[in-house]
């Protein structure tokens, strides 16, 4: 994107990213899931999902990811796709993959979506079914990474990283590899949204975040180390991510929210419509955020290695404006290492 | 070979916004986001699978105070540009 219409973008808050949550069910029940067990099942019917999408339409939104819960237990789950690609969107969807036979991964290749994403939490049925509960998961989700593969859909492997998969991570690259479809890992386990912390004892350690964070194929040695990085950036840019600026979430019963972790409803697009909601007080007020706000990250010695989320410090520490101690640590981790590349880059360029 | 009789249809793979007379246009496949400028976002915008070339042509040189040659001449490397990467349909 050219810099001028990133800025645009930025400077005007344009919601260019939206996901949209329709639907709350699942058919797996995985460990780690942030979804409360007893959580609402309400959902917009299908005329009114096509109307949040003419709303985002016209707010300027051109990536629209379709999330759940499972997005196929939603019957309507194509028409309202289709619709949404009618109104060009690009459209990306995550899913488990376990409801995807051929005929579905037809439906989606005449979408054209930019990605579908699923989430595999081990090379094996033992591993992955044990993560979410429910047997086969593992052989349905592999056989529609199969389908959609044959159909030339580009594909990314999702995995949560937990004390459960994390010393095996290197088999789902392999997985990934045989299946010629990329990965992507993230050891950001968060409480669930009512608050419960019991996701959190399946979350990974430091040292098992400084073999990640140590693995080259998970994080590509680059030149600008993270010091050198925090330079470059302004503070704002460095510590404040786009929610609620360039990012929304519709939830299955229509609240807005800033983003997925940070469940702040700033409006309920059944109620309001979704520009007056996104102009609104609330909405200001979580953009009004700054470096400034956060009283002791922004005195913080880690801050150049630190990737703060206002959503996980809100949820697991109870203060939007304070650290959040898991990233603490992974900025712990980073320095660490990068002190070891800085070390390394300035003999190679001796 | 694009001509002014030439017509260009957006493909039905494309996505795209457009925001202040800027398109914003994604193609799935190679997952890049392209900004168009005001005379590609209007060129864009009548790539309806009706509209020859040299229709556009004609209305880009009455729009943005250009010759019809010139205006025309853009419209073509425009639409090769962007038909070279999937965003675009030609029928000649």
């Amino acid at each position: 994107m050219s810099i001028s219409a990133l800025d645009k973008v930025r400077d005007r808050n344009i919601p260019l990213n939206a996901l949209i949550e329709l639907t709350h069910r699942c058919n797996l029940r995985c460990c780690h899931c942030y979804l409360p067990a007893d959580r609402s099942l309400e959902e917009l019917h299908t005329c009114q999902f096509k109307e949040v999408l003419d709303q985002l339409a016209d707010a300027g939104t051109l990536f629209i990811t379709f999330s759940g819960g499972e997005v196929f237990l939603r019957d309507d789950f194509f028409e309202i796709a289709t619709y949404a690609r009618e109104k060009n969107f690009a459209i990306s969807i995550l899913t488990n993959g376990t409801l995807i036979d051929e005929w579905v991964a037809d439906r989606i290749e005449s979408l054209h979506p930019l990605s579908v994403e699923i989430s595999i939490y081990g090379a094996d049925c033992n591993l992955h079914d044990g993560i979410t509960g429910v047997p086969d998961s593992f052989d349905k989700s592999i056989n529609a990474i199969r389908f959609l593969k044959e159909r030339n859909i580009e594909i990314e492997i999702k995995t949560s990283l937990m004390k459960q998969n994390v010393d095996r991570y290197e088999e789902i690259i392999s997985l990934a590899d045989r299946l010629k479809v990329k990965y992507e890992f993230n050891p950001g386990i968060s409480p669930k949204l009512d608050g419960s912390r019991i996701p959190l004892a399946y979350r990974i350690d430091e040292h098992e975040l400084l073999k990640i964070f140590s693995d080259q194929l998970l994080n590509p040695v680059t030149i600008e180390t993270d010091e050198e990085k925090y330079h470059r950036l302004d503070q704002d840019e460095l510590i404040m991510c786009g929610a609620g600026r360039t990012t929304c979430v519709i939830s299955p019963s229509g609240d807005i929210f800033p983003c997925i972790v940070l469940r702040i409803p700033i409006g309920n697009i059944s109620k309001q419509p979704f520009s007056e909601v996104w102009h609104s007080f609330e909405a200001e007020k979580i953009r009004d955020m700054n470096y400034c706000d956060l009283k002791i990250c922004n005195q913080c010695e880690l801050l150049a290695y630190c990737e703060r989320c206002p959503g996980i410090a809100l949820l697991e520490d109870g203060d939007i404006f304070g650290p959040a101690r898991f990233f603490c640590k992974i900025a712990e981790v980073r320095r660490s290492i990068n002190e070891g590349r800085l070390v390394r880059i300035n003999q190679e360029r001796r | 070979m694009i001509g002014q009789d030439s017509c260009i249809n957006i493909s039905g793979k494309a996505a795209y916004r457009v925001i202040d007379n800027e398109a914003m246009v994604v193609a799935p496949g190679s997952n890049k986001l392209y900004v168009f400028n005001r005379v590609g976002t209007r060129i864009w915008e009548m790539a309806n699978g009706k509209t020859g070339i040299g229709e556009i042509a004609t209305a880009i040189c009455e729009e943005f105070n250009v010759t019809y040659e010139q205006a025309l001449k853009d419209a073509i490397e425009f639409a090769e540009e962007i038909s070279r990467k999937g965003l675009l349909e030609v029928k000649s």
